[in-house]
C-alpha cells in the first residue's frame, strides 16, 4: 500500500447532515419514477411480444429495486463521507469522488468571483451551495450543500479577503 | 488632455463601395430581383448598365452614411467608438484592459494604403470584446497602435510617443496622416520565415487527415475533371489494374492535398516575421491580407511548443504564446506558424522565456497504464468480433490493437514534467504532441485528479489551472510522489494545505 502513503492531505470539514436528507429524498424521488414506469411496463406488456423484451419488462423492476436502494439507503451516506472542504489563510480547497478523487485548490489571491446558490431543494433543507471562480474556465470550486447559514459566513468572507489581496499576474 | 472625436479614413468608402460591405442586406433582397429582370430580356444593355450604376451609388450612399455617423477618440482612459445611423451605440474601451490590438488590411485596403484596426480587451468591458476601426490609414493604425498598447505601460504618467503627437497642438492624441512619420520604435527581430519552412505545411495532421478522403472519392470521377488528356490517360488505368488505380487516385489525391495546404500556408504566412516594438510582440504575415497582430509582453505567460506527427517526422514545430485575457488564442497567439523544432524553440526562449530544466520522465506504471489504453479497446474489438465469426474485421482491429502498442509506448515517452524558479513545462501526446512552459505566477489553481485505476498504480493526473489558453494544461499519470513534489515546488505557499501530513487515513476515513 505504499501508494497511501503519499497522498494529499483530505480538507477538513464535510458539508451539512442535511445534504443526506437531500440526497435522500432526491432518490426517493428519482427512483420512485423509475418504479413507476418498469412496473407499468412489467405490467402491460403484451403477451405476444418478443421474449427477449418480455424478458425485459419482468426484470426491469427488480433492477429499479435495486436502484432505489443504493441510492435512497446508501449513496446518500457515501456521498457525505466523500465531500470536504476547507478554506485556509491563502486557499479554498475541496475533495470530492469515491471511486475518482478530485482535488482542488484554488489560492484566495486568484479568485474572481464567490457566488451562493440556493435550489429549491436546497431551500427545503436549509443548504446553499458556494461556487468559487477564477481567470481560467477549470479553475473552479464548488463546495455544494453547506448550511446556508454557513455558506453566508464562507462566501462574503472569501469574496472580501480576495479583494484585499488580488493580484493581476493572471 | 483631451481629444476631438475623429473620423475614419475616407479611402474606406471606395473599398466599401466595391465590396458592397454596408449595401449587402439591401442587395441580397433587390438583387435576385434585378437578376431576373435582367434575365428575362427585358432590359437592354442601358438597363443592365442602369442597374450596375443605382447599386453601386446605393452602396456609395450606405458605406457614406456609415463613414459619416462613425466615430472614435482616446482620451486619458479609454478608447471610445460611437456608431449608429438612428440608433448610437457607444462603446468605451478603458485602456488598461487593452490586450492587444490587431491590424488586417485585405488586397483592397492594401491598394488604399488603409488597415482595419482591431482591439482586444479583456473581458469584462461588456459585450463582445472588439473594437474594430474600419479603416484608418496605415500611419494612423502604427500610431494608434503605440498609444493604445503604450498607455498600459506608462500608466498615469502618459508621455507622446513621437514628435508628431506633441507638435500637434495638444488637442488630438492621434496626428494626422499628414503629419511626419514617427520615429520608427527599437525593434528585435526574433523570427522571420524561411520560405523552405513553407515545405512543413502538407505535414500539419490537420491538413491531411480531412481532405485525403473527399479527394478519394473525387477523383473516382476523374474523367469529369477538366485535366490535360495525357495526364488523364495516367489516371485512367483500364479496370483489370484495381489497384494500380487506388494508388494513383491516392498519390494524386496527395500531390491535390500537399500542393493545397503548401498553397494555403503561404497564402496565410508569407513574409512572417516576429519582432519585438517596445513592450509588444508584433507578429506579421500574409500575402494577400496582411496581418499584424501586437501582444502586450507583459500578458504573456507561456507557451506552447507543438507538433502532429507529420512535423514530429522532420522535426519542426509551430509556437503559440499564451496570453492572458487574449480571445481567440490559436490564432492571435502565435509567434511561429511553422518552422523546424530548433528554430521554435530558439524563438520561445528569445521572446517569452528561457527553460532549460530538463523533464522528469514518469514511472513505469504510466507506461503500461498507457499501453492498456491503447491496447485494450482495439483489442476488446477484435476478440468480440472474432467471436462473431466476422476474422478480417477481427483482423483490422487486432491491426489496430498492435499499432496501439507503438502508440502507448510514444504517448509514453512524451510524458514529462519539470519545473525551474519561476516557471514549470509539461509534456505530453503522440500524434499530437506539446509542450507547455508556463509562468508560476500565472497559475489559478491546480486540480489533483485520481481514479481508483490510478490509486492502485501510485499515480496521478494534475491540471494547472491558468486564465489563459485551455484554461488548463495536463500532468498526466506522474507518480504521486512526483505530483505532490511539483505542487511544492511550483506553489509552496497555497497549495501547503495540500501537502502538509495532517492526520488522515484514507481519504474516505474521516468518519464521525
Amino acid at each position: 500500500m505504499s501508494a497511501r502513503t503519499v497522498s494529499p492531505r483530505t480538507p477538513a470539514l464535510q458539508v451539512s447532515r442535511n445534504a443526506i436528507g437531500l440526497w435522500t429524498l432526491q432518490g426517493v424521488i428519482s427512483s420512485a419514477f423509475l418504479l413507476v414506469v418498469t412496473i407499468t411496463a412489467a405490467v402491460l406488456a403484451p403477451a405476444a411480444a418478443p421474449a427477449p423484451l418480455l424478458l425485459l419488462a419482468a426484470v426491469a423492476p427488480y433492477a429499479a429495486g435495486v436502484y432505489a436502494v443504493v441510492v435512497v439507503a446508501i449513496r446518500p451516506r457515501l456521498r457525505y463521507r466523500v465531500h470536504h472542504w476547507e478554506v485556509t489563510d491563502e486557499s479554498v480547497f475541496t475533495l470530492t469522488g469515491w471511486l475518482a478523487q478530485t482535488w482542488t485548490i484554488i489560492p484566495i489571491a486568484r479568485i474572481q468571483t464567490v457566488d451562493i446558490n440556493r435550489g429549491a431543494m436546497q431551500r427545503l433543507f436549509g443548504l446553499a451551495s458556494v461556487a468559487v471562480l477564477t481567470a481560467s474556465s477549470k479553475g473552479t470550486v464548488e463546495i455544494v450543500h453547506l448550511d446556508a447559514g454557513v455558506a453566508g459566513a464562507v462566501a462574503p468572507d472569501l469574496a472580501r479577503r480576495a479583494a484585499a489581496v488580488r493580484d493581476e499576474a493572471t | 488632455m483631451t481629444s476631438a472625436p475623429r473620423r475614419l479614413d475616407w479611402r474606406v468608402l471606395i473599398v466599401h463601395t466595391i465590396t458592397f460591405r454596408q449595401a449587402r442586406a439591401i442587395l441580397s433582397s433587390v438583387g435576385p430581383l434585378a437578376a431576373i429582370v435582367a434575365l428575362q430580356g427585358r432590359l437592354g444593355s442601358v438597363g443592365l448598365i442602369g442597374i450596375v450604376v443605382v447599386a453601386t451609388v446605393a452602396s456609395l450612399a450606405f458605406a457614406a452614411l456609415r463613414w459619416w455617423r462613425f466615430s472614435y477618440e482616446i482620451d486619458d482612459e479609454r478608447l471610445l467608438v460611437r456608431q449608429g445611423l438612428v440608433s448610437r451605440s457607444e462603446r468605451a474601451v478603458p485602456l488598461d484592459r487593452v490586450r492587444g490590438v490587431d491590424v488586417e488590411a485585405s488586397p483592397l485596403h492594401r491598394l488604399m494604403r488603409i488597415t482595419v484596426l482591431r482591439v482586444d480587451a479583456a473581458a469584462g468591458t461588456g459585450g463582445d470584446d472588439e473594437a474594430v476601426l474600419d479603416a484608418v490609414s496605415v500611419a494612423d493604425a502604427g500610431r494608434l497602435r503605440e498609444v493604445l498598447l503604450a498607455r498600459r505601460r506608462v500608466g498615469e504618467q502618459w508621455a507622446p510617443v513621437n514628435e508628431g503627437t506633441a507638435t500637434d497642438g495638444g488637442s488630438t492624441r492621434v496626428p494626422d496622416a499628414t503629419d511626419q512619420p514617427a520615429a520608427a520604435p527599437a525593434e528585435r527581430v526574433f523570427a522571420r520565415l524561411d520560405p523552405r519552412w513553407l515545405l512543413y505545411a502538407p505535414l500539419i495532421g490537420s491538413y491531411l487527415a480531412v481532405p485525403l478522403a473527399i479527394g478519394g472519392t473525387l477523383l473516382r470521377d476523374v474523367g469529369s475533371l477538366p485535366i490535360p488528356t495525357g495526364l488523364r490517360d495516367l489516371v485512367e488505368v483500364p479496370d483489370g489494374a484495381g489497384v494500380g488505380r487506388i494508388a494513383l487516385n491516392v498519390l494524386g489525391a496527395l500531390t491535390v492535398v500537399a500542393v493545397g495546404a503548401l498553397l494555403a500556408g503561404a497564402v496565410a504566412n508569407w513574409g512572417f516575421v516576429l519582432a519585438s516594438r517596445g513592450g509588444t510582440l508584433v507578429a506579421e504575415r500574409g500575402l494577400l491580407t496582411r496581418r499584424t497582430v501586437s501582444l502586450e509582453i507583459a500578458r504573456i505567460r507561456g507557451y506552447v511548443l507543438s507538433q502532429g506527427l507529420g512535423l514530429r517526422l522532420v522535426r519542426a514545430a509551430r509556437l503559440t504564446a499564451l496570453v492572458t485575457g487574449l480571445g481567440d488564442q490559436n490564432r492571435r497567439g502565435q509567434l511561429l506558424p511553422l518552422g523546424p523544432l530548433r528554430v521554435a524553440e530558439a524563438v520561445a526562449a528569445a521572446a517569452v522565456r528561457r527553460f532549460n530544466t530538463p523533464l522528469v520522465p514518469h514511472p513505469p506504471a504510466a507506461l503500461r497504464r498507457r499501453l492498456f489504453r491503447a491496447v485494450g479497446p482495439p483489442a476488446l474489438v477484435a476478440v468480440v468480433l472474432m467471436l462473431l465469426d466476422l476474422p478480417v474485421a477481427a483482423a483490422a482491429a487486432a491491426a489496430v490493437a498492435i499499432a496501439g502498442i507503438a502508440l502507448g509506448i510514444d504517448r509514453y515517452r512524451a510524458l514529462g514534467h519539470a519545473a525551474d524558479a519561476a516557471a514549470l513545462a509539461v509534456r505530453s501526446g503522440s500524434l499530437l504532441r506539446r509542450r507547455v512552459v508556463l509562468e508560476q505566477r500565472a497559475l489559478v489553481g491546480w486540480r489533483v485528479q485520481q481514479s481508483w485505476f490510478q490509486r492502485r498504480a501510485g499515480l496521478t493526473t494534475l491540471l494547472a489551472c491558468v486564465g489563459a489558453g485551455e484554461g488548463g494544461y495536463e500532468v498526466l499519470d506522474c507518480s504521486t510522489a512526483q505530483g505532490l513534489d511539483l505542487l511544492h515546488a511550483v506553489s509552496p505557499g497555497w497549495a501547503a494545505p495540500l501537502l502538509s501530513q495532517a492526520p488522515h487515513r484514507a481519504a474516505t476515513g474521516r468518519s464521525g
